[in-house]
């Protein structure tokens, strides 16, 4: 969330303002947020987000489209970085229910990783921006396959389309939906990763994931445009992952 | 080789610590220990089980593997595959890895010492 990285250097050692001002803006992004109209498309059929008694998965977005999932109020734990940007970001966001994992991106992100697998959890979702925290944009990075193969979790990737909203000049171009927009989402089915990868393994499932990403990222944008046109609302056909690898 | 001499700590040592001290203190103890085999895995022969994960890791065993070489710019080690091939040391010793031992790791040396503080700390039973 590129507004709130001033504000929380002038507040580094203020915890009472950065406490007032999680509030704030968690009221704010949450009255924003429940203007917005969501519209959702599966590959499988299956709900989404799903209830985590009956399955967990790690759902996949790009940075950009961070705010998207907040309509949907989901139960997921996210990772937040331990610096005072994050701690800002992580006040949010249990504000507004979601489930914050504290990690260390400062080396690299090999603590980061670790704090996600081994904080998992057995009652919530895990979500990822895979192109987070610095970019490129929409470039994956295997921490996500690393994730999703120690944790033994199935990765869902999600496309995000806005039939109207402000992009940031950041390097994610920043979504920013405009109040009473419509949002529509584009889910894959989940992709099962095999356990304990190597490095060619890793790579070569990164690949997989992010080109189901891209895909159905620029899914959802052509029917995010359609609507806006006004043409044809239907929701796309998703044809299923050619290739479904299972782990033996 | 000529034997070290010996430091001794007394309660002034401690009462002039800075910032910063414990971890140059706690490096030092295991940089010690280590020498002497102290604990229960020899130094070397820890090298030699970190440098085969790390062949499985990424089909290549680097040459120089000495103290010295940095992870990630000598060994080309990103986030992803440090993680790895500590978590393949971990199954394959039964040490236990928490987040903030990566803080120390710069270099294979630094790999070195944390498995080693790591398999001092375990049961004895498992150790053995």
């Amino acid at each position: 969330m590129p507004l709130l990285f001033g504000f929380s250097r002038m507040t580094r050692h203020n915890r009472w303002l950065i406490r007032y001002f999680a509030a704030g803006a968690a009221l704010l992004i949450r009255s924003w947020m429940s203007t917005i109209r969501v519209r959702v498309a599966t590959a499988d059929g299956r709900i989404h987000p799903a209830d985590p008694a009956s399955g967990r998965f790690v759902y996949a977005f790009w940075h950009e489209s961070l705010l998207a999932p907040l309509a949907t109020r989901p139960k997921i734990r996210v990772l937040i970085s331990q610096h005072t940007d994050g701690e800002v970001i992580a006040q949010i966001c249990q504000r507004l229910g979601i489930g914050v994992i504290r990690g260390s991106t400062a080396r690299g992100g090999s603590q980061a990783l670790l704090e996600m697998i081994r904080e998992a959890g057995e009652s919530t979702h895990l979500g990822i921006t895979p192109d987070g925290p610095r970019g490129p944009r929409r470039e994956l990075k295997p921490g996500i396959i690393m994730v999703a193969s120690q944790t033994g979790l199935p990765i869902v990737p999600v496309g995000v389309g806005f039939v109207r909203a402000w992009r940031f000049q950041s390097w994610d171009r920043f979504a920013l939906p405009w109040l009473g927009s419509t949002v529509v989402g584009v889910l894959g089915e989940p992709t099962h990763v095999p356990r304990d990868l190597d490095r060619g393994g890793l790579s070569e499932w990164k690949q997989v994931v992010q080109n189901r990403l891209l895909e159905l990222t620029e899914l959802a944008e052509e029917w995010a445009a359609r609507i806006r046109s006004g043409n044809n609302s239907e929701p796309p056909a998703i044809v299923p992952l050619a290739v479904q690898r299972r782990s033996a | 080789m000529r034997r070290p001499k010996p430091v001794f700590v007394t309660a002034r040592s401690f009462a002039n610590l800075r910032p910063g001290s414990g971890r140059r203190v706690l490096s030092a103890s295991i940089r010690f220990i280590s020498r002497y085999k102290v604990i229960g895995m020899d130094r070397q022969k820890l090298r030699e089980t970190l440098l085969d994960v790390l062949e499985q890791e990424t089909w290549e065993r680097p040459k120089d593997f000495s103290d010295q070489v940095k992870v990630r710019e000598g060994l080309k080690l990103d986030s992803v595959d440090l993680l790895s091939v500590m978590l393949r040391v971990e199954t394959q010793l039964g040490i236990s890895l928490e987040s903030r031992d990566f803080e120390k790791v710069s270099t294979v040396g630094d790999l070195l010492d944390v498995i080693q503080a790591k398999l001092a700390a375990r049961p004895q039973s498992k150790a053995a």
